[in-house]
């Protein structure tokens, strides 16, 4: 019961970030210069054509007005007409949506089970090579974007080793999956289609592992501080001392407490993949929506940019919720306080 | 004392130091103690003269680094604990000796519920010494550890997370942790010095219930003379970290030896004599830099010359008594 009025408090607040995110990007939106109504039409189009359109568009309203307009069709899921696709841009998000989101929740599984793995070898063995290791690795991958490791990637195991394609979802030859969920791996599965599901699985390889590196290093630094940090407590002496196995304390008693501060930053890391993966998905030709809001800026196309950066902020404030879930399940005395509702 | 039968714990020339930034703190330096089955001893001596430090050696979950074992052997019923296999050290720990840290709200983790820590260290005991055990006799084990340290509601405690017990309840707990081994030697860290004056009176009085019941060997670190002279037939004190006398505690009270022990036993509030103790002036020296010879040389009202260039041995100076000091040095030799 204090687990859902937890989660209701954490919707709420989410609610009011994303209704303030809502009022920022519209306003940054109609401030910058060039009037998208001419955009839309070219240079070329009579100027009666232009007014029109400014009419369509609400453009020639005061501001808040205009806003009011955004806002009831937004909360309809209606977000206007994009200017460079003519398609809604609801059914442009539809389309583009799933496919980043496909690339991050990879990249997050790559990011826990490596960083994490890694964090726990490098905290068992500490000042060991294999600690040394990783840990330059980890200075490595915090300082380098991903882009840098997606070009070194598609060089290395696309162009030479040639081990891994480098373009696309699923190879040309392979059909994709009817549209479920839109994510082309579990379409697949969930048709029974075994072979498109490794096709695609080959092809998210090197994107997704570009855009976790940085949360690997990142989760592998956090996790191995918090470990030795741990290590040194003393209940972790107690068990120690009661005759209980470094295995049992290792993977157990060590392992939760210090999982706490690293999910809490590789939370956030994949909220920021799915935005900061533009230029990933551009290399890839990966059909996500990082891409497509990078387009719409280029060609400001109003209502494409205003929904794209809203759906980011949304994945921002789930992952939020979710962070706090995973920590309340993790920390108990975060699940007390909540359930005292201090 | 020589011609004794084997000790059952027997701690010979110990040192201990810390890395610490830029340098090493030196915090143990030549330990000796021993003990016999049937014995409670007391381990007095100021804060952070190293009474933790020992003990936690004793079980090896000192963390290391910063710790570093560099002499010394650590003698449990013959066999040095410092060079054991982590299998034979794990049938030594809980079985063979086993603790009550200082601290109870550090002691128990935070995340785990006393259920599941309690779960662990039964089914490890018995693992540890081969026998099969189910869950549910486990569950039997932890409950009834829990109401010999006079818990109520020991199922429901059981399910609850350190954060939702009492300072009190969570000593109680860590007693009931480390009874639940049934070991030969319990070393008990200053139980109850976190809590207040009445629970901890009601959890010595616990402890010394139990260990009366179960006819326990028992190490009980204090700095508290009363709570020795209630508790303990043997005490040992230790300064600057070496045992600097030991006797019974008796003795201890009626004849002590060492200005150290004097001093000690001075500072402790009369409620017969005039006014308040006189305690001793100064402090504990700085790890990184003790003094050379006795460490306690500074502080102490009779140095001598010899007390800054060596340092005492500890002297069996009659049956039962020992003091390392050389006021009482039979032969002190002076190298001048």
């Amino acid at each position: 019961m204090s687990m859902l009025r937890f989660l209701i408090q954490r919707a709420l607040y989410s609610v009011f970030v994303l209704f303030g995110l809502s009022i920022v990007i519209f306003i940054i939106a109609r401030i910058m210069p060039g009037d998208p109504a001419r955009m839309a039409v070219g240079a070329r189009a009579p100027q009666w054509v232009v007014d029109r359109l400014r009419e369509q568009m609400h453009l020639d309203k005061p501001i808040a007005v205009q806003y009011y307009y955004w806002l009831r069709d937004a909360l309809r899921g209606d977000f206007g007409i994009s200017l460079i696709t003519q398609r809604p841009v609801t059914s442009d998000i539809m389309e583009t949506l799933p496919a980043s989101l496909e690339l991050a929740l990879y990249a997050a599984v790559i990011a826990g089970v490596l960083g994490i793995g890694m964090g726990i070898l490098s905290a068992r063995y500490k000042d060991s090579w294999i600690d040394n290791l990783s840990r330059l690795f980890s200075y490595a991958g915090i300082v380098t974007p991903s882009y840098i490791f997606a070009i070194l990637f598609v060089l290395l195991f696309g162009f030479t080793l040639k081990w891994f394609p480098i373009i696309g979802r699923v190879s040309e030859d392979v059909p994709l999956p009817p549209k479920i969920t839109g994510l082309v791996t579990i379409d697949a599965l969930l048709q029974g289609q075994f072979s498109t599901f490794l096709d695609a699985l080959w092809h998210i390889v090197l994107p997704s592992l570009s855009l976790a590196m940085g949360s690997i290093a990142q989760a592998a630094r956090i996790t191995r501080s918090s470990m030795a940090d741990n290590l040194t407590r003393d209940y972790i002496a107690n068990l120690r001392a009661l005759g209980v196995s470094e295995r049992l304390i290792m993977s157990r008693f060590l392992l939760k407490p210090s999982l706490i501060p690293t999910v809490s930053i590789l939370g956030l890391d994949i909220a920021a993949i799915l935005s900061v993966a533009f230029i990933v998905e551009s290399i890839f030709n990966w059909p996500g929506m990082a891409r497509y809001g990078m387009n719409a800026m280029l060609y400001k196309d109003l209502n494409a940019i205003s929904a794209v950066i809203l759906v980011f902020g949304a994945a921002f404030a789930l992952m939020n919720i979710l962070v706090d879930l995973v920590v309340a399940y993790l920390d108990p005395r975060i699940r007390l306080r909540a359930a005292k509702g201090e | 004392m020589v011609s004794s039968p084997t000790p059952l714990l027997e701690i010979r020339d110990l040192a201990v130091n810390f890395a610490v930034y830029g340098g090493e703190l030196r915090v143990l330096d030549g330990v000796n103690f021993r003990m016999f089955a049937g014995e409670r001893v007391g381990l007095v001596g100021e804060t952070g003269c190293g009474k933790t430090t020992m003990m936690k050696a004793i079980l090896r979950v000192l963390p290391t680094p910063p710790a570093r074992i560099p002499r010394g052997e650590i003698l449990f019923k013959g066999k040095d604990i410092l060079k054991m296999k982590e299998r034979e050290l794990r049938s030594v720990r809980g079985t063979g000796i086993s603790m009550i840290f200082q601290d109870p709200t550090a002691a128990l983790n935070p995340v785990f519920t006393i259920g599941a820590q309690m779960h662990a260290v039964i089914q490890s005991q018995a693992q540890n010494n081969h026998r099969s055990i189910d869950r549910r006799k486990i569950w039997q084990l932890a409950v009834s550890a829990l109401k010999d340290v006079a818990l109520a509601d020991p199922e429901r405690l059981l399910k609850s997370y350190p954060i939702q017990l009492s300072g009190g309840m969570r000593q109680r707990v860590c007693i009931a942790m480390a009874l639940s081994t049934n070991p030969e030697i319990l070393i008990a860290d200053e139980p109850g010095t976190s809590l207040d004056v009445t629970i901890q009176d009601q959890i010595l009085r616990l402890l010394r219930d139990l260990v009366e019941k179960r006819n326990m060997s028992v190490i009980l670190i204090t700095h508290t003379l009363g709570v020795v002279r209630e508790l303990t037939n043997r005490v040992y004190v230790m300064y600057a970290g070496s045992i600097v006398e030991t006797a019974e505690t008796t003795k201890i009270f009626s004849q002590p030896l060492h200005p150290y022990t004097r001093g000690l036993i001075a500072t402790v509030p009369r409620l017969t004599g005039g006014g308040i103790a006189s305690g001793i002036p100064g402090r504990i020296p700085d790890y990184r830099n003790p003094p050379i010879g006795c460490r306690f040389h500074p502080r102490c009202p009779h140095v001598m010359e010899i007390c800054k260039q060596q340092k005492p041995p500890l002297i069996e100076v009659e049956p039962n008594h020992s003091v390392a000091c050389f006021l009482y040095s039979p032969t002190p030799k002076v190298e001048l």
